[in-house]
């Protein structure tokens, strides 16, 4: 970090730098095919409930990826400046954290929604079209939207989990988990129209309740990890809001090596900060990343050790060494 | 899993797909007559749509004449099979019935009407027999 006009980036292993495009490419594909399903599904969306809720769930899949590149395209092209000293890495959590809104909200005005065409027990109608000289019910080409949106998510989720694991990124397996869940939508959305086609009115609202209470609950969980990286919480694991094992190792290996003192971790998007408190640096010529607990390809996650001596102590206010 | 019960009902389930909730093609075959509702003398174009349905239902057809509204609120109820009338291309009823394709357009775009069969909404298999039956007059006064 020797180059104070570096981008963010610029300080991270080259493998990883490799691995950041990679999962770049992959988000540009992401996009390309939820495009295709939006249209394939808006083509017979109808008036099911079930269908659209499932079509602004696929809408919606489009957020995640899109704030990905916004954050990795900054991560790799802004410079730290006067205005932003400490660069753009905080960008993917503030992508994610305006992802885990939208998904959030748009979940709860959902669920809202079909509930309410239950209660009134609102009947929907699926008409028919005329397609190669066949009257055809609209369902069946429902069904089939709903199959051929099934694939692609599951394809793309798998391949983004490894991708968010080596990038500490949960922005990206937030987006990994929605796309891994997007086939129990599929199931939930076709399970809804065949149960429509039988004669059972209240199917459809049903599986659209299903589908949205899922939106709702992906969303919780992504404020929760969400605004514990925006408030300085001490790092969370990439799948849950618990903190996180690598975490857990460098607090116990700081506390050791500092036994007397406090050590307050944060992270700044994929990076871990420390502060040891009530603590002078060692006067030995300092390895902050030495510091790292766990496998040696993994310690670019520890970008900062700072010292915050004792308020009585006589030297300057903060030290820093990294 | 899903894809064997697919094929399982794409296979079988053809004519026995779409179901009606409230039954209402099953109840017309067995009462043997339809009943539909209208405000005023109906253009030939219905006419035929009517004959086409008696001959696939085997029921006969009973006119009912009344205002729109009260009409269709007896068919949202079930009371009534079809309500025949024309609406307007942004028609609030769209919302509570479900409307076939048009049988008859008369005027021009804001003047435009369009007759147009409403039936009660979510009785996907009576509809999706109307619907069937509509689009057959509107290919044939096409083609003629």
């Amino acid at each position: 970090m020797s180059d104070p006009a570096a981008t963010h980036v610029d300080s991270l292993p080259p493998a990883l730098r490799e691995t950041l495009k990679r999962a770049e490419r992959l988000e540009c594909w992401n996009i390309f095919w939820t495009v295709t399903i939006i249209v394939v599904m808006g083509l017979v969306l109808g008036q099911s409930q079930t269908m659209k809720t499932a079509w602004i769930e696929d809408t919606l899949g489009l957020v995640p990826p899109i704030a990905f590149l916004i954050a990795a395209r900054m991560e790799r092209k802004g410079a730290r400046s006067r205005k932003f000293p400490f660069g753009f890495e905080r960008v993917n959590g503030l992508g994610f954290f305006l992802a885990a809104v939208a998904l959030a909200a748009t979940g709860a005005l959902l669920l809202w929604d079909s509930a309410l065409t239950l209660i009134k027990a609102e009947h929907a109608t699926v008409g028919s079209v005329h397609l190669f000289g066949r009257d055809i019910w609209l369902g069946w080409l429902m069904i089939g939207a709903q199959v051929y949106a099934m694939i692609p998510p599951m394809i793309i989720g798998r391949k983004e989990l490894p991708l968010a694991e080596e990038l500490a990124d949960k922005l990206l397996h937030t987006d990994a988990l929605m796309n891994k869940a997007n086939w129990m939508t599929g199931a939930a959305g076709i399970a809804g129209i065949i149960g429509l086609g039988l004669g059972w009115w209240w199917a459809d609202s049903l599986a659209a309740a299903a589908i949205s209470f899922d939106i709702l609950h992906d969303g919780l969980k992504a404020i929760r990890s969400s605004t514990a990286e925006l408030v300085d919480g001490t790092p969370r694991a990439l799948a849950s809001a618990e903190i996180a094992e690598e975490a857990e190792a460098l607090e116990a290996a700081l506390k050791q090596r500092y036994p007397d003192a406090t050590i307050r971790l944060r992270e700044t998007g994929r990076l871990i900060r420390a502060e040891v408190h009530g603590c002078l640096p060692p006067d030995e010529p300092f390895d902050a990343q030495g510091h790292w607990p766990g496998k040696a390809e993994r310690n670019w996650r520890l970008a900062q050790v700072s010292f915050v001596p004792p308020a009585d102590a006589v030297s300057n206010d903060s030290t820093e060494a990294e | 899993m899903i894809l064997l019960a697919l094929i399982a009902l794409g296979l079988g389930g053809c004519d026995y797909f779409p179901r009606d909730p409230e039954h209402s093609l099953d109840d017309i075959r067995s009462r043997g007559i339809l009943r539909i509702g209208a405000q005023q003398d109906l253009p030939p174009e219905a006419t035929q749509l009517i004959e086409r349905i008696e001959r696939s239902t085997g029921a006969k057809a009973k006119l009912s004449e009344g205002a729109l509204e009260p009409l269709l609120q007896k068919l949202d109820k079930g009371e009534i099979d079809l309500v025949i009338a024309p609406f307007t291309k942004k028609t609030p009823w769209a919302a509570t019935s479900t409307l076939s394709p048009p049988i008859r357009i008369e005027g021009h775009e804001k003047n435009r009407i369009e007759w147009r069969v409403a039936m009660r909404s979510g009785e996907n298999r009576w509809i999706f027999l109307v619907e069937t039956k509509a689009r057959q007059i509107v290919r044939e006064s096409d083609a003629t």
